[in-house]
């Protein structure tokens, strides 16, 4: 490690593009499917890409199925949730972090447990839950969208531990001194720990919304109209009728992926971090 | 005096966790305690009003179910090959990546890529890379004069098919977190190892994996959380398999080989309408999680916790 000779260094890179072409090569090919003309799909060996490209599959694609609806859909549902996580997981991350109480300690130990309860364990109850609440194939769509957005107004426990380790690492010197100045704890919440959380509040919203927006089993289960169908539903529903059509069902995937990727392009940092942050340390 | 400043502290606690508190009873501990309580009816999606209390009868159809059997170890199998599978595959990439190196950023970039991607998606690909006819995988295949599996179309390599697509999906997500703690591993620890004439190997058993365990323990208890609840791409192969179809005859096909148990559960509550019955399935899911719970309550308790209160991030 101390001393870089240039052909080990050549040969780690050849390594390491060896590696990435593993991991890149079913993308390449989901793009390179979705511009390809029908006729040169079933041909073997495949050709990646075979000129000129075929752009018309994507609008060909997003006119099949109606696309502009479900992505306006998985849109609206996906920014709600973050309103949701916004509005619940910093208020309990603070109080979770930077009020002495007797009952914090028991508590966090129970938000913590809950990280681990898997959905699937859960679901049938909750799906019983939300029907007695009206909230399943309400043709009203806030109401028929209520079981993927309000949860994230109750928080989300991974959220909320990550806050909380981020709150912990603001010294508390800031506060006391706010309360000198007569601030009450709200106050402090609002205008010293969240202002200095940004980064913070970012990366939860990020992974906030790549959740909600990636999301299947949650709107498998509590969507019912057509209308009301997220990105996910309607890429199987349009499956499972025309299962050959793979130009336009990679065309899209492909627009389908493209928010995810530009947000991830933009927030890199703030990506990796995040990531790293759930693991334990930062 | 000091009782009533300790009340008010609390009180203020609770307010500011109160988001918090009313959605844990509302969204999972009602639904924990509800499952309980379904699993010894017979209660029917359908026809909720007729639901009666059943005793033991779901614990023993349960015992009876060869399905359950066979999606325990559907499920088991993922759990048992796919956890391993993950942190090993993370860990060797993540090994070359811990490199500071002109366009290192690119490659780490690249292994990350593919967990962006929504499990829809990805299924959506690889039953077009694995079809047996035409798809991408077949190349290596042909290369080496070998016949491909008929991966989702056969019932013997179904769950190796669904475990590669997971795997390409999440491997990079595990990555990045392994590669944070591969970070934090003091690098005097590797000069003195040097010195005293360590080599590589040595210095990965002495100094890397223990170094890494909290990270790996980490990975295996969010890895095994994940494996659990596999559902969308066995959902997905298994209708697409079939030509679709809304009765969820083929849910779990071929021959039931990728029936893992959210699919039975799934099945058995919302196309047979037996919750009774699906919630005493969960039951078994329940109280595995109350397993990874703990741990996971233990493994805070000896990293989280301390280490952040004197060492924050």
């Amino acid at each position: 490690m101390t001393r870089r000779n240039p052909i080990r260094t050549l040969n780690h890179h050849l390594l390491l593009l060896a590696i990435s072409l593993l991991f890149l090569l079913p993308i390449i090919w989901m793009v390179s499917t979705s511009l390809k003309p029908k006729n040169l799909v079933f041909v073997f060996p495949p050709q990646f890409f075979t000129l000129p490209f075929v752009f018309d599959n994507y609008p060909d694609s997003l006119r099949f199925i109606d696309f502009g609806r479900y992505f306006f859909n998985t849109a609206v549902i996906s920014v709600l949730s973050v309103v949701g996580t916004l509005f619940s997981c910093p208020i309990a991350a603070y109080g979770f972090s930077r009020i002495r109480w007797s009952l914090r300690e028991p508590l966090f130990y129970v938000c913590l447990s809950t990280i681990m309860l898997p959905f699937v364990a859960v679901m049938v109850p909750t799906y019983i839950l939300f029907r007695s609440f009206g909230w399943i194939g309400n043709t009203n769509i806030l109401w028929g969208w209520a079981p993927l957005i309000v949860p994230a107004f109750g928080g989300n426990p991974l959220y909320i531990f990550l806050l909380r380790q981020f709150f912990l690492s603001i010294p508390s010197e800031l506060s006391e001194a706010a309360v000198i100045d007569g601030a009450n704890e709200f106050q402090i919440f609002r205008q010293i720990i969240l202002p200095l959380s940004r980064s913070a509040l970012v990366t939860v919203s990020i992974f906030t919304f790549v959740g909600s927006w990636t999301d299947f089993l949650a709107p498998r289960l509590f969507i019912t109209q057509k209308a009301q169908f997220t990105l996910s539903l309607g890429l199987l529903d349009y499956f499972s009728l025309h299962q050959t059509e793979w130009t336009y069902l990679m065309a899209a995937c492909v627009v389908f992926v493209l928010p995810v990727v530009i947000l991830f392009f933009f927030a890199q940092r703030l990506f990796v971090e995040g990531i790293s942050l759930t693991g334990i340390k930062g | 005096m000091h009782s009533r400043r300790s009340l008010r502290q609390n009180l203020k606690g609770l307010l500011f966790v109160s988001p918090w508190l009313i959605g844990f009873i509302v969204f999972s501990l009602y639904p924990m305690l509800s499952a309980i309580g379904l699993a010894f009816t017979n209660y029917n999606i359908l026809q909720p009003a007729r639901a009666e209390f059943t005793g033991l009868a779901n614990l023993t159809r349960l015992i009876n179910d060869p399905l359950f059997w066979k999606s325990l170890s559907n499920t088991g199998f993922m759990t048992i090959i796919g956890v391993p599978l993950l942190i090993i595959l993370s860990l060797l990439v993540a090994l070359p990546l811990n490199r500071d190196m002109r366009g290192i950023s690119f490659y780490r970039t690249a292994v990350y890529l593919p967990a962006l991607l929504p499990p829809m998606v990805v299924v959506l690909l690889f039953l077009w890379i694995l079809n047996p006819n035409y798809g991408l995988l077949k190349l290596p295949f042909d290369a080496l004069g070998v016949q491909s599996p008929g991966w989702l179309a056969d019932p013997r390599w179904s769950k190796p098919a669904i475990l590669i697509m997971v795997l390409w999906n999440t491997v990079g997500q595990v990555m990045v977190i392994t590669l944070a703690g591969l970070r934090d591993i003091p690098k005097h620890l590797y000069e003195a190892a040097s010195i005293d004439g360590a080599g590589s190997v040595r210095k990965f058993f002495d100094i890397t994996l223990p170094g890494l365990s909290p990270v790996i323990f980490y990975n295996v208890l969010t890895g095994v959380l994940s494996f659990v609840q596999i559902f969308t791409q066995a959902f997905v192969s298994s209708v697409g398999g079939s030509g679709g179809g809304s009765s969820g005859s083929s849910l779990g096909s071929p021959v039931n080989s990728t029936l893992m148990m959210s699919l039975h559960i799934y099945k058995t509550a919302f196309y047979s309408s037996q919750a009774g019955y699906a919630a005493m399935l969960s039951l078994v899911v329940l109280i595995f999680s109350l397993g990874l719970a703990f741990l996971f309550f233990r493994f805070a308790q000896r990293y989280v916790y301390y280490e952040f209160a004197e060492n924050p991030a």
